[in-house]
């Protein structure tokens, strides 16, 4: 490499962006030579880092498509296209190469290449037709059938390459070209696309079978195949080979073994599978002892007392009869050997949660009771702990702990607790890293402690739960477990820059921001306190989801590599990623936030003009990166939920209906304030997207046409009106439903003045007076609604609405409609001519009078709710003083303090709030008064 | 109990029990992808009976000559799920893949010097110190190199432990 290009690049792998094209000018203006074009393609780069984006695309398609040969430069533009997401245009790169220099191998290739990861299948079969015959190789026969089953994936019913595809894989089996297992995959999947099973497993049962030759891969295989073909005792057989020979630990094998000996439908069969698993069992040493063979005896018994094996339908052994003693027996058997171990409650909660819905509420406890006598009683033993904790998951699964009352429960929580710290003192955490092991003892604690607030909503118990999960954290500081439940309860309640805390701890990252994003999506869009961390979130989520660009890199290096068993699986995760339901709203959600905040930053140095002013918010929209505000059926079914719903650890029966309070509470209040919730119907999810969506396009129309397509603006708002409708049928929450009316309502009146001013009419001045109206009435109503919801809410006192839900819904419902209504006010206002001018009509004055009254009236409501959350805050949130926030559980529980960290925190989260609210004032008289130098919108 | 198969795409988006633990790394999408579409055989996934991740292995297979052979990159276990023998079914399952599918020399690992719990646990495993390299952790921290031979290196050359610790810049990684 030249000094010159090295230059460059140093400049650009230091971050001096500015140097880098200072210096790929100079070299620009000289006479041009071999590096003239990668000195274009590096300028072109910088470019991009210094947000031009639009010339940086124009320098580098100058040079792009004239044809190349140099690696460097073709691996540079492949960087540049892809950071652009314009990576398609690599096909025409190479298209330009090929063309320039047809003799190069290396060219031919990456066209191919550049077509696989771009999925263009037709190309991608004309280019490898073409290197087959231009540069015939064993690797590129592999491709050829890599290519036609690409095409079959996409199109599974064309029998022409269904057949093409056969005869290419017969062909490389004669050549001989079946080299390696990832070779063979290609083979098998055109078999098994084929329903040709048996074919299949006569393949794996020959010499190329041999090609799997890690035994335990082949065996799966022809345990599966045979299982397919109805061979149950031969895939018995494979099954129970592995287990023998190989891995006697391994439970899919164990389920394979069974599934089939229970197919044979012979109970002789299943007292043969009794002895095989009692030999397995009989060669293990007590030193290594294995939970395979034990819980494999369990299941048997499970399996008799839950499948048929004989015509009637009925299970193979009654409930009350012998077969479930030994279940029993069984459990506690394994209670006795693996009681220590955390992982007992996974083997087993299948089967604790069959008895839960079989056996009444004394069995269950009587159950409980054997095992009990199972936990060692010595405190000074390094066991306990561990079984204590096994003892209490156990139960609470088997459903005995949710009927419990406030003082049974209290005790239990002051015996865990006592045991907790006596332990912890007895046998410190030697290893930092590592849990305590009655960490899961405080989740109980927690859930039993949320069970009671599920009856009770006493806010001090969710202060009493804090307490104790916050001594807990401080002694076993890397349980994420305490985290995750901490940063639920102190978004319960108000507390948001805590919550935010234990979020900062878990330290997610890239891909987790899909997958875990939507744990603190709602607060952060809706929560003053958290817009720095919205703002945090929007922009790491979406420098994951530019990384995806490159996923189809791996495509490519997957044909390079020879493993064609993961170019169909990389292909379907992309789609995943890049139509990630979470990614539609971060991308969503980031506009309107934009689009709101964007007016309270720029308002308090407010030295500029209204036009001036709707320049600002055009260009901060437009600045931003351009998205598919798309909301057709076709990209919403597309969108795939990515979420990550099962990092909480729960141990709740199956039965349960009231645990897991808070989540449950979050599903009462869904609605606008919500963007994401576990248990919500999809089409729901959808409904709400494809409603934030159409408010987007009209907030976009509006602010970026000049003059507005009416006809266009109109269509938006049938749209609109066709969501609200929908989603105000679903969901009955009286604020959500008047906020989404009312801003249709605010909408429809820019429209129909704008109309008024184009053409008048008298219908159309009575329309624009009544919607006035209409607005003006809806707005007192969400205002009285949030008022009484904020009053009620005796912020952490005794109701169930703690004031985190009630500033949320200050946002949701006034804050960000008024906001955009503060725009719609400023865009009427800049239509009407000036008040000075002389060209105007009567009715020009009194809609500029009624909308300055709407104004003020907007602007005092702001005001009052302001008010009101002032003096809530001023008499309510002093916990200190309240009876109720003394520990009723544990002296020793710093209750008190966190008490107080709660209260000054939330008083944080609503001072800011009331920040807000205040300079609405300044927002909304702007929208009218600033009219001087205005030109007409 | 546990399943032990190869590692997918789609385990990306449900790893989180076992990467939300500190000491456990989430890369950048690449890195997975990288490994997933070079070394299929050395990644697997370990999951209990409900299906819920338990724990990963990601290797691969890399060095030239005498040097070719398996390296452990990652492998972690969710907090609950360990002390139960994981590690070891999964390291066993990187050593038959570096050795069937890879016919490679020897496996190899890098760990934190102080990181005694691991050094015991490898060692358990039939791993041995083969040399130390300095400041191999962000200049932090030194190394060590644990390596255990595979059958084909049947005078067990690879693991003769080195007298001098090496630099990262001289080691042959």
């Amino acid at each position: 490499m030249s000094n010159k290009l090295s230059g460059i690049y140093s400049a650009l792998d230091s971050g001096n962006n500015k140097q880098s094209l200072k210096l790929c000018n100079a070299l620009l203006t000289k006479k041009k030579d071999e590096n003239t074009n990668i000195v274009k393609v590096l300028k072109a780069i910088t470019l991009i880092k210094l947000g031009e984006n639009e010339e940086a695309i124009k320098c580098a398609d100058e040079v792009a498509f004239i044809g190349h040969y140099n690696e460097t430069l073709l691996s540079n533009l492949n960087y540049f296209y892809k950071s652009v997401q314009q990576g398609y245009k690599m096909t025409k790169v190479y298209e330009a190469s090929v063309k320039a220099y047809p003799k190069n191998e290396n060219l031919a290739e990456g066209l191919f290449l550049a077509y696989a990861k771009v999925r263009d299948y037709k190309q991608q079969q004309q280019v490898i037709l073409d290197l087959q015959k231009n540069f015939p190789s064993h690797q590129h026969s592999l491709w050829y059938l890599m290519t036609i089953l690409s095409m079959v994936h996409d199109n599974p019913s064309n029998q022409l390459f269904i057949g093409l595809s056969q005869k290419l894989a017969e062909k490389l089996v004669e050549e001989g070209k079946i080299k390696t297992s990832e070779h063979l995959y290609m083979y098998e999947t055109v078999l098994d696309i084929q329903g040709k099973t048996s074919e299949h497993l006569n393949l794996i049962k020959g010499k190329l079978g041999e090609l799997y030759n890690v035994a335990t891969e082949r065996l799966k295989i022809l345990g599966d195949l045979n299982q397919k073909l109805g061979n149950h005792q031969e895939a018995a057989n494979n099954y129970s080979e592995i287990l023998t020979k190989y891995e006697p630990d391994e439970w899919s094998c164990y389920m394979g073994y069974f599934d089939n000996i229970w197919s044979l439908n012979d109970i002789s069969k299943i007292d043969d599978a009794k002895q095989f698993i009692q030999n397995i069992q009989s060669q293990q040493t007590s030193k290594h002892l294995l939970r395979g063979p034990l819980l494999a005896e369990i299941e048997i018994y499970y399996r008799l007392l839950t499948t048929t094996t004989t015509a009637n339908g009925n299970p193979a052994a009654n409930i009350d009869g012998p077969v479930f003693n030994k279940f029993i027996e069984l459990i506690l058997n394994y209670f006795t050997k693996f009681g220590t171990k955390p992982v007992l409650y996974s083997d087993l909660k299948k089967y604790l949660q069959f008895i839960e819905t079989k056996k009444s509420i004394e069995q269950r406890k009587e159950i409980m009771d054997r095992i009990y006598k199972l936990v060692s009683l010595d405190k000074d033993e390094a066991n306990h702990i561990s079984q204590l904790s096994n003892y209490h998951k156990l139960s609470r699964v088997l459903g005995l702990q949710l009927e419990m009352s406030i003082e049974e429960s209290i005790k239990i929580i002051k015996e865990i607790l006592e045991e907790y710290q006596y332990n912890t003192k007895k046998f410190p955490l030697a290893i930092e890293s590592e849990r305590y092991p009655g960490d899961d003892l405080i989740l109980i604690c927690h859930f039993l402690l949320m069970d009671q607030y599920e009856k009770t909503k006493q806010v001090s118990l969710l202060l009493e739960s804090a307490a104790i999960l916050e001594f807990a954290h401080s002694i076993s500081t890397k349980n994420y477990q305490f985290n995750l439940y901490l940063l639920s309860l102190y978004f319960e309640l108000g507390a948001h820059q805590l919550a935010s805390n234990h979020f900062k701890i878990l330290n997610i990252k890239n891909i987790q921001y899909d997958t875990l994003g939507h744990l603190v999506a709602d607060q952060f869009i809706r929560e003053p306190t958290c817009f720095s961390n919205a703002i945090n979130a929007f922009e790491k989520s979406a420098k994951f989801y530019n990384e995806n660009e490159s996923t189809a890199d791996y495509v490519a290096a997957c044909y390079q590599n020879g493993c064609y068993s993961k170019i169909t699986e990389i292909q379907k995760f992309q789609v995943k990623v890049a139509n990630s339901f979470q990614k539609s709203v971060y991308e969503t959600e980031r506009q309107l936030f934009n689009f709101m905040l964007i007016r309270f930053k720029k308002l308090p140095n407010a030295n500029f003009t209204a036009s001036q002013f709707v320049e600002i918010c055009k260009s901060q929209i437009s600045s931003t990166d351009p998205i598919n505000f798309d909301c057709s059926n076709e990209v919403l079914n597309a969108l795939s939920f990515n979420h990550d719903n099962t990092i909480f650890d729960k141990f709740n029966p199956t039965t349960t209906s009231n645990s897991d309070s808070i989540k449950q509470v979050e599903n009462q209040i869904q609605g606008i304030t919500s963007l994401y919730f576990e248990n919500t119907e999809k089409s729901t999810l959808l409904l709400q997207l494809t409603y934030r969506r159409q408010i987007l396009n009209i907030l976009y129309l509006i602010s970026t046409q000049s003059p507005i397509d009416l006809n266009q603006f109109n269509q938006l708002l049938i749209s609109l009106e066709s969501t609200t409708t929908k989603l105000n049928s679903i969901n009955s929450h009286k604020i959500d439903n008047l906020t989404r009316i009312s801003t249709l309502n605010n909408f429809k009146l820019l429209n129909l003045i704008l109309n008024l001013l184009k053409e008048f009419n008298e219908e159309k001045l009575k329309q624009v007076k009544e919607l006035l109206e209409l607005i003006n009435n809806e707005i007192t109503e969400i205002v009285k609604v949030l008022s009484d919801n904020i009053r009620e809410s005796v912020v952490l006192g005794n109701s169930l609405n703690s004031l985190s839900r009630s500033s949320r819904m200050v946002v949701s419902s006034f804050i960000e409609p008024i906001t955009w209504f503060s725009f719609i006010a400023l865009l009427v206002n800049s239509a009407l001519p000036g008040k000075r001018a002389k060209k105007k009509e009567e009715y020009h004055t009194t809609i500029r009078t009624d909308l300055e009254t709407l104004v003020k009236k907007l602007s005092d409501d702001s005001l009052n709710l302001s008010n009101i959350i002032n003096e809530k805050s001023l008499s309510k949130l002093s916990l200190t003083e309240d009876d109720n926030n003394k520990s009723t559980i544990l002296e020793t529980l710093n209750t008190q303090s966190i008490a107080k960290n709660v209260s000054e925190n939330s008083i944080k989260s609503v001072t800011e709030l009331q920040e807000y609210l205040n300079s609405m004032k300044t927002l909304l008289t702007f929208s009218i008064n600033n009219t001087n130098n205005t030109t007409n919108a | 109990m546990t399943t032990i198969r190869r590692f997918v795409c789609d385990d990306l988006f449900k790893f989180n029990n076992i990467n939300l633990d500190y000491l456990t790394e989430t890369y950048y999408l690449p890195f997975y992808l990288q490994y997933l579409s070079k070394w299929p055989s050395l990644l697997s996934m370990a999951e209990d009976v409900n299906g819920k991740p338990m724990g990963y292995m990601i290797g691969k297979a890399e060095g030239e000559g005498i040097n070719w052979h398996g390296h452990v990159t990652a492998v972690s276990v969710a907090p609950e799920f360990r002390r139960i023998g994981l590690a070891d079914r999964l390291m066993h399952i990187l050593e038959e893949g570096s050795e069937k599918i890879y016919d490679g020399y020897f496996v190899d690992l890098f760990v934190r010097k102080s990181n005694t719990l691991a050094i015991n646990m490898y060692t358990k495993f039939g791993y041995s110190v083969y040399r130390t390299v300095i400041g191999y952790y962000s200049g932090d921290e030194d190394a060590l190199d644990m390596r255990k031979a595979l059958p084909r290196d049947v005078e067990k050359k690879s693991i003769i432990p080195l007298k001098h610790p090496v630099y990262p810049t001289d080691a042959d990684l």
